[in-house]
């Protein structure tokens, strides 16, 4: 996924912005004096080495549209919210691309009490090859895991059940992200409060679609709301997830803010 | 002062101080004698077993002199010096060294230092002086000394005092020969013991370790930043070592002991074998904060107890070996995260070939290679998140094999829209657990709302039955 710039109505960074060279009039043009412009306050938000780094889009173009680099940031932290078993399902989808993105690093997964179902994840793309649990018991201890595997770089993502964070705290994790150049995921939090999270996600499970059978459980769905984005856009939509091709498709969006109260009627 | 203990009978003394002694009590004695001899003496049980705990730390502490320490009998504690006496200057000062601390710690010491630890026993108990150290051979040394320096039976003892021979002196007269046809096999072998011509080695209260890197400090130390640096001038000096003989540590021990008769312990784990200076001394550093040091350490050894093969990294050119700071490598990651959580604690989830939910997944090492378990039934629906263990809820539910209709779980009754199922899955009979267990029916159920359960049926029903409905997992 190639990398899409910056949009324009995105403000300019407030740091120190170097004047552009002067160069003389037709050597270059003014589009790409601007490109030129725009890397460089790229290269200055983010720590070199991760200007360019593909993001990781979800093949959905509903969803990568409302996400400023069309897809999510790979080297930053992001929050998910909502109910316990979506939530913990869409972190398994975002794990199980990432680990499709990228042949290095295992996925490394924080509990905090034991509940992680690995048979259940594998559905989701997230191989237990590749999933490493730590089990680290007290939410300090989470935390000091989770800052030490993204700060190395070792890992391919790095998910952790550590509750809500104040901003001290998820502004480390982000640093420790961008220096490390690992995606993190944060479950658990009630999706409140200042946070230095480049995107919050709340996930609740939604009546699933139509089935085959008479009355039986059809493929499942979930609402997914983007609350808060930065540089982006917030947006809700109700996804579903097929079992047999192992993709998940959008089946409504469902508007930008909250959700709106779910109307449709059950099927019997 | 006296301490008294009960035995055969009556409450008798078991050992005495000075003082006490010097007015004729004696150990063995009634304690209502010993009243009647010295009416205010003050008594206290004695404690054996607290008295062999603390014996066994002050082994541990003296360490510091020798790894080879073990505790002797009740009273006392054996070392083998060879090739350390150098470190401390010379026999004479080692004596010295440990008869000042041994004052300072408040203890009456009598110790000597000998070829064999026959003559080194009978020494330390017998000899005149206090401390000892036997210049000439043992045979001059032991000839003044009581017979009972030779760690005879006192039967034996009592035997050779009414036939006169109460000094060893006596004893190396006569030839061995008769020795054995008198007295047994027991008096020739102590004497050839104490005359060094027997072989006694000392096997210690610990185990040796092969590598060893010790280091002492002329002044305590006890902040955390000393005993950080002390750590990493050992593991430069362990892992050389170590390289030297291409091998890697799997684990290692600091030892540190203390100016006050402490010894303080640490160790940590490497899930690959390493002599990373840097690495390994990261390790330590982790651990190093909970450290209470207390006076000060004034020696410090780290040992490499597991090691194993490791074959010299070849270096690439203009590469430099990831060492201290920087991580090279997904096992360091994995050796900090797992020594600061425990290492049980960092593991990866593999397939056990069970029809049981709760036994499908077992936990291996992260670092071991992808064995053959293979993999979960893609095919099956299994949940994200599994409770500790199955909660009961109450459910309304079609006989004799339909789904809920409606169950109630956590105070909450949930209405079921949808359902599938049920996947039988029967009990392990040919394990031990699984016997008396009955066959699951697993329904996933989604309620009005969305949420999905898995939930299961304990059994059949029966006439005169009604199984019990549990919820066992959350779907996604």
């Amino acid at each position: 996924m190639s990398v899409v710039p910056l949009p324009s109505r995105r403000p300019p960074s407030p740091a120190v912005v170097a004047p552009p060279r002067v160069v003389p009039a037709g050597r270059r043009s003014k589009a790409g004096l601007l490109a030129a412009l725009r890397r460089k306050i790229e290269a200055m938000e983010r720590p070199t080495g991760q200007v360019g780094a593909p993001a990781l889009g979800f093949g959905l173009v509903e969803i990568d549209d409302a996400l400023p680099e069309g897809g999510l940031r790979p080297a930053a932290l992001h929050e998910i919210g909502g109910a316990a078993g979506p939530a913990l399902a869409f972190a398994a989808l975002i794990a199980g691309r990432r680990l499709g993105q990228t042949a290095a690093g295992p996925v490394l997964w924080c509990t905090a009490r034991a509940g992680l179902y690995p048979p259940g994840l594998t559905a989701f793309g997230l191989v237990p090859e590749r999933l490493l649990l730590v089990c680290a018991g007290a939410r300090r201890r989470t935390l000091w895991a989770m800052e030490e595997t993204l700060a190395s770089g070792r890992a391919a993502l790095v998910v952790g059940e550590a509750g809500r964070l104040g901003l001290t705290e998820s502004r480390r994790l982000q640093l420790a992200a961008e220096n490390g150049g690992t995606p993190a995921l944060l479950l658990g939090g009630e999706g409140q409060g200042a946070s230095a999270a480049v995107t919050r996600w709340r996930v609740q499970s939604a009546p699933s679609g139509p089935a085959a059978g008479y009355r039986g459980v059809g493929r499942i769905r979930f609402r997914l709301e983007l609350t808060r984005c930065r540089g982006g856009r917030p947006g809700a939509w109700l996804v579903e997830w097929d079992d047999a091709t192992h993709t998940f498709t959008v089946a409504a969006i469902l508007g930008d803010g909250p959700a709106l109260p779910e109307a449709e009627a059950v099927g019997a | 002062m006296a301490l008294t203990r009960s035995a055969e009978g009556a409450e008798r003394l078991a050992h005495v101080n000075p003082a006490a002694a010097a007015l004729g009590l004696r150990p063995g004695m009634t304690l209502a004698d010993a009243r009647a001899l010295l009416p205010d003496l003050a008594t206290a049980p004695a404690t054996p077993e607290a008295d062999a705990r603390s014996l066994q730390r002050l082994a541990d502490w003296c360490g510091r002199y020798s790894p080879w320490v073990a505790v002797d009998g009740a009273d006392g504690i054996r070392f083998d010096i060879t090739g350390a006496s150098h470190l401390f200057g010379g026999e004479r000062a080692l004596l010295a060294d440990l008869g000042t601390r041994f004052d300072r710690f408040g203890l009456t010491a009598r110790m000597a230092i000998a070829d064999g630890l026959g003559a080194a026993w009978g020494l330390a108990r017998f000899a005149p002086a206090a401390r000892t150290v036997a210049e000439a051979p043992a045979r001059k040394v032991l000839a003044p000394l009581p017979a009972a320096a030779l760690r005879l039976a006192p039967e034996t003892v009592d035997g050779l005092a009414a036939l006169g021979l109460t000094q060893v002196a006596h004893l190396l007269a006569i030839p061995p020969t008769e020795l054995a046809r008198r007295f047994g096999r027991e008096l020739t072998e102590r004497l050839a013991q104490a005359l060094g011509q027997a072989a006694e080695p000392i096997s210690p209260d610990r185990p040796v370790p092969w590598f060893l890197a010790r280091m002492s400090f002329p002044e305590p130390i006890a902040a955390a930043s000393d005993i950080a640096a002390a750590v990493e001038r050992l593991t430069d000096e362990l892992c050389a070592d170590l390289a030297a003989e291409e091998k890697g540590a799997r684990r290692l021990e600091l030892v540190l002991y203390l100016a006050d008769g402490g010894v303080r312990r640490l160790a940590v784990g490497c899930s690959r074998p390493s002599r990373a200076p840097g690495h390994l001394a990261r390790l330590f550093r982790e651990k190093l904060s909970g450290l209470e040091a207390g006076f000060g350490a004034d020696v410090a050894t780290l040992a490499a107890p597991v090691v194993e093969p490791l074959a010299a990294a070849q270096l690439g050119l203009g590469r430099i070996e990831a060492e201290a700071g920087e991580d090279g490598d997904l096992g360091l990651l994995i050796d900090r995260l797992g020594n600061r959580l425990g290492l049980e604690n960092v593991v990866r989830p593999a397939a056990r070939r069970s029809h049981l939910p709760e036994r499908a997944v077992r936990v291996v090492a992260p670092l071991a290679p992808a064995g053959d378990g293979g993999l979960w039934d893609p095919e099956l629906p299994r949940p994200v998140s599994l409770l500790p263990a199955p909660e009961l809820v109450e459910a309304v539910a079609e006989v004799p094999d339909g789904p809920p209709v409606q169950f109630r779980w956590r105070g909450v009754t949930h209405r079921v829209a949808r359902a599938d199922g049920p996947e039988r899955i029967a009990p392990e009979w040919w394990r031990a657990e699984g016997r008396g267990r009955r066959v699951r029916d697993y329904y996933r159920l989604e309620d009005g709302a969305g949420a999905r359960f898995w939930v299961y049926r304990d059994g059949l029903y029966a006439p005169g039955e009604s199984p019990r409905w549990y919820l066992h997992g959350l779907f996604a």
